[in-house]
């Protein structure tokens, strides 16, 4: 074997390792992205379908088809905090009132995904009928006005004063790539009790 | 090694990186359009939020303390717009004085948002329209943008004055 075939093969084991390095890599970056990608999708499209529900309920917050049945829409919440809230309303337009409640659980109940942070968010009508969404939130924060635009301190012992709620919702992937999770995160102003403010 | 090999090796490199440069460029594209709608997210929910919080003003700076049935009452098309001595956010009380308005937001998670608000009045049967005598209704269009971001999100509110006699 001359000096030139070992050169060769020397040559040829660089350039082959070198391309065995790229190819790995390459499977790394390839599983790193459709891995995110679709941790992404699910998540924009879990926030959305929450979104969607969220938005349909807070709207109606003091509305009834029979106003008589809430003659004083501006006493409609009934209890706020933090994480929740419950208020009067009517779901099905049909001159009842409901009672609507949303909380969260808490995160370290939610043991069946790896997120540390995510919650189950529940929603009960009546008392009664409760839902639980597993959609991977993270963050699901009230924060509520008064008419003057001034933020209410909490605990808030007079509901009656909420003009505006702000809700701030955050919804992570259930499982993480590189330890890093995938997010989404709307943030919400609603009127409470739309009714009163046309004029 | 002879011309051949060599040129073989050079051919097969050129492809190999072609191949590799395709790739990267499609994950980046991926990486975009992700980004993309994430922010389109986050301005769709400025959007609506801040639509929200104009339509809690008055239809117009007469109707915020009175009720009227005469549109002469109301603000004149080319006067749409902040009113002397009237500032964001404290002293607005009605819908129009948003007219013109620019602002804009940053969140925590990422993106800075310009929002730009035009009020015009409209009819219902074209409203998209613009009325330049006064009308009960006014369209209030609110358009996101963000440097981060390639399209506008753009959002519209027809707010209607009425009132219970």
């Amino acid at each position: 074997m001359g000096n030139s075939t070992i050169l060769d093969i020397l040559g040829s084991i660089i350039l082959g390792g070198y391309l065995l390095l790229m190819i790995f890599r390459l499977n790394g970056t390839v599983s790193e992205t459709v891995f995110t990608s679709g941790s992404e999708l699910t998540v924009q499209e879990n926030l959305t379908t929450l979104v969607g529900l969220l938005e349909y309920d807070l709207r109606k917050i003091g509305y009834c088809a029979d106003p008589y049945n809430i003659p004083d829409p501006s006493k409609s919440i009934l209890t706020a905090s933090d994480h929740s809230i419950e208020y009067l309303t009517d779901l099905n337009r049909d001159g009842s009132v409901d009672t609507v409640d949303y909380y969260t659980g808490l995160a370290s109940s939610l043991t069946s995904t790896p997120n540390p942070r995510d919650m189950i968010l529940y929603r009960v009508v009546n008392h009664r009928q409760v839902m639980g969404y597993d959609m991977g939130i993270t963050k699901f924060d009230f924060m509520y006005f008064n008419a003057q635009g001034d933020s209410l301190n909490f605990p808030i012992t007079t509901p009656s004063a909420i003009y505006l709620v702000r809700l701030s919702v955050m919804v992570e992937s259930s499982h993480a790539y590189d330890s890093s999770y995938s997010y989404a995160y709307w943030r919400q102003i609603r009127l409470a009790a739309r009714n009163l403010k046309n004029r | 090694m002879n011309t051949g090999q060599l040129l073989l090796i050079v051919g097969a490199m050129a492809l190999l990186s072609t191949g590799i440069l395709m790739m990267n460029n499609s994950f980046t594209e991926s990486g975009k359009v992700v980004m993309q709608s994430k922010l389109g997210i986050t301005a769709t929910s400025l959007a609506s939020s801040i639509m929200e919080q104009a339509t809690s003003h008055a239809f117009d700076k007469f109707t915020a303390d009175s009720n009227t049935t005469s549109l002469s009452d109301l603000t004149a098309p080319n006067s749409l717009g902040l009113e002397a001595g009237e500032s964001y956010p404290d002293s607005l009380d009605d819908v129009d004085d948003f007219n013109n308005m620019v602002l804009t937001r940053s969140y925590d998670k990422g993106g800075s948002f310009n929002i730009h608000f035009k009020v015009t009045y409209v009819l219902p049967t074209s409203p998209d329209v613009v009325q330049n005598v006064r009308t009960w209704h006014k369209k209030l269009t609110v358009s996101v943008t963000s440097p981060q971001m390639t399209d506008t999100v753009r959002s519209e509110y027809i707010y209607s004055y009425w009132y219970f006699r």
